[in-house]
């Protein structure tokens, strides 16, 4: 066996003076409680887990599974109206726009040439693992957002006031203006 | 009053029920039981319970022990019985996060002061990951300087079989202790170059 091992081994395991309170609790005759192994590590442990499964899932841009409902559509394009988040994308181009969207969100967005609204931009939207966008746009002195996701996400098919299903995409609608939110549909149409 | 003697006399005392014999006999052999019962669970308060443990069946039974053996002989089947029944009772967590623990609060005035506090907890740590009949084995031998047959005796096994258990120990510590030692040995090297 090495030396430093004996040396060691006779160091680290060397007696030591029992605790003064030792006494007392033999005096007090209670068998020893049965010590279970602490819970709190554990618990720990699988706190950490489920964090880094969520920052995991996070940094892959990847959130726990949502159903996209139609409700749940308009309800993010409102979100996306009235949000700080820059837009990934600045442009006027209806082509560019649906050039990005395509390579960033796998959805083809078709936007007229000309119309009433002036585009601001895209942004890209993550959300139960499914990639959208969401494209800013301006009618008179309305602003409006048109969200597009796959319709494989889940809407509802058939046209709603403010959201539709036309083929494998789903859209929705948010205007600035809440008294005419039809204005949002100015984007394509070009009338009411 | 019974407050010296050898262990026959107090046992004898003990068996007599003088209270101040127990108390007698505890302070004669309290140091030798904790420090067993700590080497062995490598835990301040599992090694009191098990102190505890050994006292109250020693106290319990001291009328049974007839002189066959050795009183010393006798105190330590108790205490390893008691730390082998902690053992099955019980189970440690996670050794690694006591490590942990103990480096992190590990003074870090210098790698190489790191390195020894490492050095210490790891030995601990190896000690105490080793199957409860090699780690019994080598905190006889190491804390309570038994020889092979003295060891036997409070285990009740063949000398050879000690010396096979203690051999077999030593090759797992030094396999799980060596790259701790080389480490160390390089950075006080490295210190002395230094200096």
């Amino acid at each position: 066996m090495s030396e430093w091992l004996e040396l060691e081994l006779a160091h680290r395991l060397a007696p030591v003076a029992a605790p003064d309170d030792l006494w007392a609790r033999i005096q007090k005759g209670q068998p020893a409680p049965e010590r279970h192994a602490a819970r709190w590590p554990i618990a720990a442990i699988l706190t950490l887990g489920v964090a880094a499964a969520t920052l995991w899932l996070a940094a892959r841009g990847q959130e726990p599974p949502v159903n996209l409902t139609n409700v749940n559509l308009e309800r993010l394009a409102m979100e996306q109206l009235h949000t700080d988040t820059p837009l990934n994308l600045r442009s006027s181009d209806p082509a560019q726009i649906a050039e990005w969207s395509r390579q960033h969100a796998g959805v083809t967005v078709k936007l007229p040439e000309r119309g009433q609204a002036r585009l601001a931009g895209v942004r890209l939207i993550r959300r139960g693992g499914i990639r959208m966008v969401a494209v800013d746009y301006s009618v008179g002195g309305d602003t409006a957002t048109l969200l597009v996701a796959r319709s494989a996400a889940g809407p509802e098919s058939g046209h709603g006031r403010m959201s539709w299903t036309s083929g494998e995409l789903s859209y929705a609608l948010a205007c600035s203006n809440l008294d005419h939110p039809e204005a949002a549909c100015l984007l394509c149409h070009s009338s009411l | 009053m019974v407050l010296e003697g050898s262990d026959r006399e107090l046992v004898a005392a003990c068996q007599r029920g003088e209270r101040d014999a127990f108390r007698a006999l505890f302070e004669a052999h309290k140091d030798q039981v904790y420090s067993i019962a700590l080497r062995f669970s490598g835990d301040r308060a599992l090694a009191m319970d098990i102190a505890q443990d050994t006292f109250l069946k020693l106290f319990s039974s001291i009328r049974d022990f007839r002189g066959d053996a050795r009183f010393e002989t006798w105190i330590y089947r108790l205490v390893v019985n008691s730390c082998l029944d902690h053992k099955r009772r019980s189970w440690r967590l996670i050794p690694i996060a006591d490590e942990l623990m103990a480096i992190l609060q590990a003074p870090a005035d210098s790698l190489n002061e790191v390195l020894r506090s490492e050095l210490r907890h790891r030995v601990q740590s190896a000690v105490e990951r080793l199957t409860p009949d090699l780690r019994m084995v080598i905190v006889l031998r190491y804390t309570e300087g038994l020889s092979y047959d003295e060891i036997a005796e409070v285990l009740g096994c063949s000398p050879g079989t000690v010396a096979s258990r203690l051999n077999r120990a030593h090759k797992v510590l030094e396999r799980r202790l060596s790259h701790l030692v080389d480490r160390t040995h390089l950075e006080e090297k490295k210190g002395n170059r230094h200096v």
